[in-house]
């Protein structure tokens, strides 16, 4: 292990941080969508004579490629079979899009316009609506631990809520599939209501009944 | 015969005598000019005021956030603030940055005093 | 006979080759230029008869005895070298007067084939002056005193360096506040572009100045050029810093583009060979008049059944707005489908550039289209779990 380290060390110049990439330190990484190459040109200008790593093979540049879905897909792979994961989740898609177009029909003169059938803006608004503001953490002090509640990054409010969309959606009777519960659940949270919303608010409200302990957090 | 101890505790101990205990220097009586960084995790607590006005609006709200805009980006921007802050810092230091003021991380201290150490 | 003496030279050039292991061999060309400034011949004359008479200085004695065996030494190699390639050159049949180093190289690589993977580790047979590093000359004169002022730093010319440095950042300072004064501004025209350069890397730096540095001091190097760099006058001084600047590579013209060629039925194409992506390899033809046909093995994009392989594929022509515009024919093997998906892309994208613009072959590059994508599968480490994954530690 010394011997490791110690070649680490040496092959990274001043700082004792091993590198686990294939790619030297220099290369930067790609731009796929052209409209963001468009947006940061002034940065991209600086970027000739940089080598630019190569694009990953879930990289594209379409309509149909976001962000959002693309995490998702993520979250929801098990074993590294993405492909079951994202035709689960285009499944989930075209769930949403159905019943929400039911409902549109089912609708009556105003209310139909008000319901929105876009499945992807759905999703991004449940998570949108799932996600938390703080959470708690435990804290040892003088043999008692302390639910202490901290601040956390976006890209953590993220990961959480779409985690807690994706338990609320396992938790479920054997007969019925993965894609129908998730569509609920997406449709539910979208709408401010359902489990998932409810749990966010449940850790706001024990947030809250921790308050006094917030300034104990040293980590 | 025995003596009362009472007569002797009167007078009090003597003191000893110095000549007996001559003074060793066990550790050198000058400041090193190094200090440890163990004790220089800093302090994390940030955004507590914040929390607080955000606690009382969802608390009178009943917990739905539509109602407490103001105060969750408030509280937001200043925890990004407070990232942002820190991360800037941590580069400085790790580039071995000393810059002018009273609250330096242990690293930059000991670079200053190296540059001007204790008299020996 | 001939072989023996050639092969002589071979092994001794080898023997040396690792006694002199920790020494890289002296650079290309192009950077002994400036380390004549440093005072590095290779060896000075031994000392005239004036000195011997004299006392000299052990130090001196010393030097002088390993000056003389080293020249010596070095004589006798570029004598060894001499016969050795006449006889390399008698053995190839080719004039000895006229045979130069790269066909010695040549004659070498195909009298002793070698399938070592280290390109350094291959028989070779070299100049001396190239294969032994060059040597400082004698540092102290004949009563054994320096004659650098920073000679006993260990490191003269790298300690002179820096001095060096500082004093140009301080007259460059200097100049700063007298424009200040006068209320002149520094030159926009001029400033100095250090865009496509970056600083010697550590090891060349080492080259030039013939003395090897620790890490913090060749950081302490880039951070003094740093500052000298960042002033507004730096132009004033840009033929010291250029002497320590290297141009960077222009990324997207650094392979050529190859020119299309013309089929039987009159259309352009570009075959790609080896595109290569994790263990899958293939070969891939796009033509240009055609109507996005595009076959795999002979079938068409159902060859993948997965819809994010069949999407890389599209990828490339997609970015470059050449959908449905071209054919593609591609041959592959190995691998599963991602990689093999991944190995057609590239060839795709890199056949596309003969067909698009420069300002599209630098938009595809920043997409990371036209870069070979080198991850392989990381292996499982023992005592761990997989690759990164620890088992579950208990503690009892």
């Amino acid at each position: 292990m010394s011997f490791l380290s110690r070649l680490a060390v040496k092959s990274s110049g001043f700082s004792c941080i091993r590198r686990m990439s294939v790619y030297p330190q220099h290369y930067a990484e790609p731009v796929v969508q052209k409209n963001k190459q468009i947006e940061q040109k002034s940065e991209l200008a600086k970027l000739h004579h940089v080598p630019i790593k190569a694009a990953v093979n879930k990289a594209s540049d379409t309509v149909f490629h976001d962000d959002t879905k693309e995490k998702m897909v993520n979250y929801i792979t098990k074993k590294g079979n993405s492909a079951l994961a994202r035709s689960l989740l285009s499944k989930t898609m075209e769930l949403i899009k159905r019943t929400q177009t039911e409902h549109m029909n089912l609708a009556k003169g105003d209310d139909k316009d008000k319901i929105n059938t876009n499945a992807e803006t759905l999703l991004k608004q449940a998570v949108e609506n799932c996600r938390p503001l703080l959470q708690v953490t435990a804290i040892k002090r003088g043999g008692v631990n302390y639910q202490v509640p901290v601040p956390i990054t976006t890209k953590r409010s993220y990961f959480l809520a779409m985690k807690w969309l994706l338990e609320a959606a396992r938790e479920k009777e054997r007969k019925v599939s993965l894609p129908e519960k998730l569509a609920w659940e997406i449709l539910d949270a979208a709408h401010g209501q359902g489990r998932v919303v409810k749990r966010k608010d449940d850790l706001h409200r024990q947030c809250e009944s921790n308050r006094a302990y917030a300034h104990y957090r040293w980590s | 015969m025995r003596v009362p101890s009472a007569l002797f505790a009167a007078r009090g101990r003597a003191p000893q005598n110095e000549a007996d205990v001559p003074f060793q220097e066990i550790l050198p009586l000058r400041l090193k000019n190094t200090v440890s960084g163990k004790a220089d995790s800093g302090n994390d607590v940030a955004c507590l005021q914040e929390m607080g006005v955000l606690f009382a609006c969802l608390k009178d709200n009943e917990f739905v956030e539509k109602y407490c805009h103001k105060e969750i980006s408030q509280f937001q921007n200043c925890f990004k603030c407070y990232m942002d802050r820190k991360f800037e810092a941590k580069k400085t230091i790790n580039q071995g940055i000393v810059q002018p003021g009273n609250n330096l991380n242990y690293k930059q201290l000991n670079k200053y005093m190296r540059r001007y150490p204790n008299p020996l | 006979m001939a072989l023996r003496v050639f092969s002589l030279n071979l092994v001794k050039t080898n023997r040396n080759l690792l006694q002199n292991g920790f020494k890289s061999p002296a650079p290309p060309t192009g950077h002994m230029a400036p380390a004549a400034s440093f005072a590095t011949e290779v060896t000075v004359q031994a000392a005239p008869a004036a000195v011997q008479k004299q006392k000299v200085s052990k130090a001196m004695r010393a030097y002088l005895k390993r000056a003389n065996e080293h020249d010596e030494f070095m004589k006798t190699q570029h004598l060894e070298f001499q016969i050795g390639k006449r006889h390399l050159a008698n053995m190839m049949g080719a004039d000895a007067e006229t045979f130069t180093q790269e066909d010695v190289d040549e004659a070498i690589s195909y009298l002793f084939p070698s399938g070592l993977y280290d390109p350094k580790a291959r028989p070779a047979m070299k100049s001396p002056d190239v294969v032994f590093p060059a040597r400082k000359a004698a540092e102290f004169d004949e009563t054994g005193r320096p004659f650098h002022s920073l000679f006993y730093t260990g490191k003269p010319n790298f300690f002179q360096l820096l001095h060096d440095i500082v004093e140009e950042t301080n007259k460059l300072a200097d100049l700063e506040e007298r424009m200040l004064r006068r209320g002149n501004k520094p030159d926009e025209n001029q400033k100095l572009e250090i865009d496509g350069f970056h600083l010697l890397p550590k090891d060349q730096l080492e080259l030039l100045l013939v003395e090897s540095i620790a890490d913090i001091e060749y950081s302490n190097f880039c951070n003094s050029m740093d500052r000298l760099i960042a002033s507004p006058y730096a132009y004033k001084s840009k033929t010291f810093i250029e002497r320590f600047l290297k141009p960077l590579m222009d990324q997207s013209n650094q392979l050529e583009v190859p020119k299309p060629k013309i089929d039987g039925e009159g259309r352009q194409y570009i075959t790609t060979y080896e595109c290569l992506r994790k263990t899958a390899r293939a070969d891939v033809t796009v033509r240009l008049p055609g109507t996005g046909k595009i076959s795999i093995n002979g079938k068409n994009i159902s060859y993948f059944e997965d819809e994010n392989c069949r999407e890389q594929l599209l990828f490339p022509l997609q970015f470059s707005e050449l959908l449905g515009k071209v054919d593609v024919e591609a041959n592959v093997e190995g691998g599963g489908p991602s990689g093999q998906a991944g190995a057609i892309r590239w060839g795709i994208a890199m056949s596309l550039r003969s067909f698009v613009d420069q300002e599209m072959i630098e938009s595809m590059r920043l997409a990371g289209l036209l870069t070979r994508d080198y991850r392989r599968r990381e292996r499982k480490k023992f005592g761990q779990e997989g690759a990164r994954r620890k088992y579950t530690w208990k503690k009892r």
